[in-house]
């Protein structure tokens, strides 16, 4: 299957990037989208602020420009809820697809599609930071501020960062996608330093909550493909979404999970309930009128975001789990961003800290 | 601007031509006072309606229907020759703009001529006429206004008596228009403040799309009426009442897991100086109990109804609740 590729409206280049082989590449890449040089990002924001929603529009724009920061991150976790201590490599931020739930709409501040074009830096900080002996292992991704391979076709980071990673023993490099873009993957020399995760959720959510993401079944045949190129493969069902007959739905993406998959390579399953902050949900309302999500019974958790009611939670968790275990017990299935009474309630145990659940992810990747 | 003065009847101005008008609501009563006493100081302005002997105002419409209140027959003018109607339109605005303040609906109004009957740019209204118009910068307000253009009377004689928000006025715009009036009656029956105002109308909204209904047949219940009518209930307690009912609605697990909460607290038969509460929402499973005493004997009595409630069946119940298994 050809991997679609993202073609923006509108290109803006920062002018300190300009000449770097990465923007040219890429600009090759796009000969027919008009692209506007800029002294700085905001001035590419400033260029959406008339438009009536800034946010559908930065979808639809690009910009490239210098990351002056760290591209390495830890996840910062939420106050009162156990993390898995997950590390997040920002190489591109914000995402093409335009999901109803996504906290990208009103977490970014520069609404356009970003990508960073001092890939050499990228590098630099990788080898430091995985050489600083800060832990004895790292997880480490680059789904968190966008979908790592919706947008791959265009940037290449997989051609950059799977084969960095196959020769990293103390590390593995996560690439989280609801896409099917695995064509460069396929070829890729990875030595199972790269874990491929899909985030899924039933097809009638993905269908009216993820519009643009392929379907369900397409992303299990693209994970069934890296399967078979001997990756270890990941599943985030996140958000659960609770509507009537979700129970039914949900059991049957998770008998897709096996079918396609062969239950040794998985290295984990996290899940997570339907969550956003309060601002977040105004924006769905207006963005996404026929979204129904804001219409569950959510309240404020001890982060602040909404929720949804601690049993609805605690029962999605335990169905899900019961449901894979079914399939096979020794898949690895935890819980993002939940409180250790709910990974009681559900699980029946629980890691108890970020630490205990950080080492338990690394145990499944190390070897 | 060429123009010329002329005393025409008063009847060949076509007041119900509202081409260049925006005024809204007018308080006439110190104009009146002022014509009446001292005559018609500032002509209002006018542009001959093509192809009759009529005119239409472009600037002055108060003192023009003041003028017709006070019977007066002919009246001099200012007559404008040029044909540009969005040049004379501003012309219009921004003398009102540097002779009084204009409210709400009037600015909506401005802002809707502006945009559907000159077919200006949304980028030229930003650049050139939204902050003068006293609304900042923000592109967004210019779709607030301009669904406030679009609401019935009632609503736009809330906006401007300042006892319906913008914001509900701009959501109230997106229902049909039953609902919004509907709605509308509700704000007047409870005499809903505007952060109460914004609360009911997305509890109320939420519902209709949960049951598949309209918002003005969710209000037309017979159980919401009743509360909403009741009057023997002084209209805040109503208020709240009708709130209750609808939080109950919308969320009713959250609802049922509050009351056997405090059918268990009951069960545990709490002297007066304990407290006992469930974490927000129940989010987590910890409660919070308060002692309170003023005496050595009654904390004593306290530390014995501890003892008790640690006996007590019901904790046990309690401590596991609330539980998915009841889901």
């Amino acid at each position: 299957m050809a991997a679609e590729v993202f073609k923006p409206l509108r290109i803006f280049v920062e002018r300190s990037v300009e000449d770097l082989p990465f923007t040219r590449e890429l600009l090759n890449r796009l000969p027919s989208i008009p692209v506007q040089m800029v002294t700085d990002a905001q001035k590419a924001v400033n260029a959406l602020k008339s438009f009536p929603d800034p946010v559908t529009e930065g979808k639809r724009s690009l910009l490239v420009t210098r990351q002056r920061g760290p591209f390495i991150k830890r996840c910062p976790g939420t106050k009162n809820y156990i993390c898995c201590g997950y590390r997040i490599i920002n190489a591109a931020t914000n995402c093409n697809l335009d999901c109803t739930y996504c906290i990208l709409q009103s977490y970014l501040t520069i609404p356009l599609v970003v990508v960073y074009a001092n890939r050499e830096d990228l590098i630099a900080q990788l080898d430091r930071y995985l050489s600083s002996g800060q832990a004895d292992f790292y997880r480490l991704g680059t789904g968190e501020l966008t979908d790592s391979l919706s947008l791959d076709p265009l940037f290449k980071h997989a051609r950059l960062l799977v084969p960095y990673f196959a020769n990293k023993a103390n590390a593995i490099l996560e690439l989280k996608t609801k896409t099917t873009n695995v064509e460069d993957l396929i070829a890729l020399q990875h030595s199972r330093r790269t874990v491929v995760s899909w985030s899924l959720n039933t097809e009638p959510m993905a269908r009216s909550e993820e519009p643009d993401a392929p379907l369900i079944n397409a992303r299990l045949q693209a994970a069934g493909r890296c399967c078979e190129a001997g990756y270890r493969i990941g599943f985030h069902f996140d958000p659960l979404i609770e509507y009537p007959g979700w129970e039914r739905d949900y059991s049957q993406v998770v008998d897709g999970i096996f079918q396609h998959v062969d239950p040794e390579a998985i290295a984990w399953i996290s899940l997570g309930a339907l969550r956003y902050p309060p601002q977040l949900a105004e924006i769905i309302r207006r963005r996404h009128p026929h979204s129904e999500i804001v219409l569950g019974e959510l309240f404020p958790g001890k982060d602040g975001k909404l929720r949804y009611f601690r049993p609805i939670r605690a029962k999605m968790f335990h169905h899900m789990s019961a449901c894979i275990e079914e399939h096979n017990p020794d898949v690895l299935v935890y819980l993002c961003m939940e409180s250790d009474e709910v990974w009681r309630q559900a699980l029946g145990w629980s890691p108890g800290d970020m630490a205990t659940l950080s080492r338990l992810l690394d145990e499944r990747v190390q070897s | 601007m060429p123009m010329s003065y002329k005393e025409i009847p008063l009847r060949a101005i076509d007041l119900r031509d509202l081409t260049f008008i925006i005024t809204y609501a007018p308080d006439l009563k110190s104009l009146k006072h002022s014509i009446a006493r001292v005559g018609l100081r500032n002509p209002p302005l006018v542009q001959r309606i093509f192809g009759t002997a009529r005119y239409r105002i472009i600037c002055g419409y108060k003192r023009a229907m003041v003028l017709n209140t006070l019977g007066i027959e002919k009246v001099p003018v200012q007559l404008a020759h040029r044909e540009d109607d969005l040049a004379l339109f501003l012309l219009g605005l921004h003398e009102n703009l540097g002779t009084r303040t204009l409210n709400v609906v009037e600015k909506a109004l401005a802002l809707d001529k502006l945009i559907h009957q000159f077919r200006l740019k949304r980028e030229k209204i930003l650049r050139d006429h939204l902050s003068a118009l006293g609304l900042g910068s923000d592109p967004k307000t210019i779709d607030l206004y301009l669904s406030i253009a679009t609401l019935e009377e009632p609503i736009r004689e809330g906006l401007v008596a300042d006892t319906i928000s913008i914001s509900t006025a701009h959501q109230l715009s997106a229902l049909p228009q039953a609902d919004r009036l509907a709605f509308n009656q509700l704000i007047t029956a409870l005499a809903l403040g505007k952060t109460l105002q914004r609360e009911f109308l997305t509890l109320l909204a939420d519902l209709s799309r949960i049951r598949k209904t309209s918002l003005r047949a969710l209000l037309d219940e017979q159980e919401i009426k009743s509360l909403t009518e009741d009057p023997n209930v002084q209209r805040p307690i109503r208020a709240r009442r009708v709130r209750d009912l609808l939080n109950r609605r919308r969320y009713p697990r959250l609802s049922q897991t509050a009351e056997k909460f405090e059918e268990l607290k009951k069960r545990l038969k709490l002297s007066g100086q304990l407290s006992l509460t469930a974490e927000p929402y129940f989010e987590g499973q910890a409660y919070r109990l308060t002692v309170s005493f003023h005496s050595r004997e009654q904390l004593g009595a306290a530390a014995k109804a501890l003892r008790n409630m640690a006996e007590d069946p019901a904790l046990a119940e309690l401590l596991e609740f609330p539980s998915h298994k009841q889901e």
